[in-house]
């Protein structure tokens, strides 16, 4: 048997054009599976992993829960709206329903970082009850509330920005970078740097509350000529939802004392009209299943394309097949038997299977972390690329069965060779 | 050790309609050691009875029994491991497989016949190769070879699993006369050495002088003749 697999990569190596492309269409179709499945898995990892720390609960202006949850957890897109911080004040001093509250505003950037208004809670919030906080100042320190125009930086802003601690800011208008090229006035200095906490908020830079209405009110002063700051020319630009002024948040972190309690506020917030309390898992279990149907629909078109593989596997084999007849006859005549035959010819289009689908899974990684690298730039969400070994077990069986599918017709072929009519022939 | 031949007769479709006889109730006993020239026109039905004696070709009736053993009572797949292990088959074209190394080519038939344990192939593909005069040519693919070169490790290879019988259809053809001489020599001194028949089908007349047994084919008859040589 051995001996008929060692002739089988003869062949293969014998004819490396006619075997390249059967193994490079191989290779395609199993990289777009693995691609597909492994972003998809990294991708739900990275939104689990990034909204872990943030509690069970988020309160915000009534409107899409997904959008809430995307925008203060994931810091995806524009914030829906604001909701007065009364209703963050009502909440850090329910303590018997709620044991943490942090305030978030938003409604400024530092150049396309988003600036946060929080308070010292924020430093609180972990991704179980028993693990270690999830923000930490790795340098500096953690504004005083009660201060004015400091700023924390974090650790992916901070290499971003190329500030660090002692250094000073302007912060521009909006949410992301373009949307208001309107600079604040007032100057933050840098007191501190986050270490890396794997979220999206490794990209924001944190300030008092108080600093961000303070800012905000006086570019009001600045505007009393009527003009919006949000005004260049003759054309408003709109900014959804607005920054947070004097006297509110736009979202409050709520991590509640025990599950019924957290019923309890969601049930408070879905009686309110302008208010909502939307839950994180659920929110993003919902997204992840429409990524998933994406998924699905890509898959199908990896097995197609697999499937195509199998009908290059077969076509190669085929000429090879019309063209060796006499090598096989002679194979026969020196004692090879049809057996001997059609395994050498299975085994080739296995081996081309196997190579394509190895080639494959190399190719499907790399284009998954390359994938992924640009996503976590460019979203600041973190995607672990993970080894699937679940998915091991079904891309073999479909390589071996794709090989052994597309290698049955040729190796019968070679198994009927007639020895006398093909060993006389030229 | 003998061959035999028993009522063999054999013939093929014809698109007229009646098959056509190719070879007519041959009997044939042929001793241990024997060198015979088969001799016969084009479309004689030398290269037929060669496959019909090799156990590639099944007869339309008779028995070819090669050292007590009905081939054709054997399976096909035990055909095939015998063939491997009694029959060395020379080709007119050397028919060497053009993907192995000469030295890959002469341990084919040793690897399907099992007659010599693993470790000993390369060894002894090596010694046949030497025998043949091509020992440092192991390496080369057929293509690196020259024609000549080539017919040697053919029979280098017929002979790789000592077979009692070597069938070798039209050896001459495709070869110059020095290099026929060679392989002439080559397989007669070899199979007088190994005691083994020796069944050479050619019309080349420089053959004649070499055997003193000659059969002649014709008309789909087969006889026999002792010559002197001269």
């Amino acid at each position: 048997m051995m001996y008929d697999f060692m002739l089988a990569w003869r062949n293969i190596r014998n004819r490396p054009i006619q075997a390249l492309v059967p193994i490079v269409v191989v290779a395609l179709a199993i990289a777009l599976s693995v691609s597909v499945i492994v972003v998809a898995d990294a991708t739900q990892e990275g939104i689990i992993d990034a909204s872990d720390p943030f509690g069970m609960l988020v309160v915000g202006r009534s409107g899409s829960g997904q959008e809430l949850v995307l925008s203060s957890v994931l810091l995806q897109g524009v914030p829906i709206g604001n909701i007065p911080y009364s209703v963050y004040e009502e909440l850090a001093n329910d303590e018997v329903r709620v044991q943490l509250a942090v305030p978030l505003a938003f409604g400024d950037n530092v150049n396309g970082a988003r600036l946060i208004g929080t308070d010292r809670n924020f430093l609180e919030l972990r991704s179980s009850q028993f693990a270690p906080p999830a923000f930490q100042v790795v340098e500096g320190f953690w504004f005083d509330d009660e201060g004015s125009f400091e700023a924390v930086l974090g650790w992916e802003a901070a290499r971003q920005l190329g500030l660090t601690v002692g250094d000073q800011f302007r912060s521009i208008h909006g949410v992301g970078r373009g949307i208001a090229e309107n600079q604040h006035t007032e100057r933050y200095t840098i007191v501190g740097i986050l270490g890396r906490s794997n979220t999206a908020y490794d990209t924001a830079v944190y300030t008092q509350l108080e600093s961000m209405w303070n800012a905000h009110e006086h570019e009001d002063d600045n505007h009393d000529d009527g003009e919006t700051p949000f005004t260049i020319g003759r054309v408003e630009l709109q900014e959804v939802g607005g920054a947070a002024e004097r006297g509110e948040v736009t979202a409050v972190l709520v991590l509640p004392t025990g599950f019924s309690e957290q019923i309890q506020i969601a049930q408070q917030f879905y009686l309110d009209p302008t208010l909502q309390a939307a839950f994180p898992g659920q929110e993003l279990s919902e997204l992840i299943g429409i990524l998933n149907q994406g998924q699905q629909a890509l898959n199908l078109i990896g097995y197609l394309v697999l499937g195509i593989a199998g009908l290059t596997i077969f076509l190669s084999m085929y000429s090879a097949i019309l063209a060796r007849r006499q090598a096989l006859a002679i194979m026969r005549s020196l004692g090879s038997t049809r057996l001997s035959i059609f395994r050498m010819t299975i085994f080739e289009t296995l081996l081309i299977s196997l190579i394509g689908a190895i080639l494959g899974r190399i190719l499907g990684y790399g284009l998954a972390m390359a994938f992924a690298y640009v996503f976590s730039i460019q979203n600041a969400i973190p995607m672990p690329v993970r080894f699937l070994w679940d998915l091991e077990a079904v891309l073999w069986i479909l390589s071996i069965g794709v090989g052994l599918l597309a290698g049955l017709i040729p190796a019968w072929m070679a198994y009927r060779v007639n020895v006398v009519d093909n060993l006389f022939s030229s | 050790m003998t061959l035999q031949l028993t009522g063999i007769n054999h013939q093929y479709p014809s698109p007229l309609g009646k098959p056509r006889q190719i070879l007519k109730d041959i009997n044939w006993d042929i001793k241990g050691g024997s060198q015979i020239l088969l001799r016969g026109v084009s479309g004689s039905g030398k290269t037929t009875l060669f496959n019909i004696i090799a156990g590639l070709m099944q007869p339309s009736s008779g028995t070819v029994t090669l050292d007590g053993t009905d081939i054709y009572g054997l399976s096909e797949s035990k055909r095939d491991r015998f063939r491997s292990t009694h029959i060395g088959y020379v080709f007119q074209t050397h028919h060497l497989l053009p993907t192995l190394s000469a030295r890959e080519n002469v341990v084919m038939p040793m690897v399907y016949g099992k007659r010599f344990p693993q470790a000993e192939h390369k060894t002894r593909a090596e010694f046949l190769l030497e025998q043949v005069g091509l020992d440092s040519f192991g390496n080369y693919l057929p293509r690196q070879l020259s024609t000549g070169q080539r017919m040697r490790v053919a029979v280098a290879r017929a002979l790789a699993n000592q077979p009692m019988l070597l069938l070798s259809d039209e050896p001459t053809a495709s070869l110059d006369e020095e290099s026929a001489n060679q392989v002439m020599d080559l397989m007669q001194s070899i199979a007088e050495k190994e005691k083994a028949i020796l069944l050479v089908s050619s019309h080349d007349p420089a053959l004649m002088t070499r055997f003193t047994q000659h059969a002649n084919l014709a008309q789909g008859h087969l006889a026999v003749q002792e010559v002197t040589p001269s």
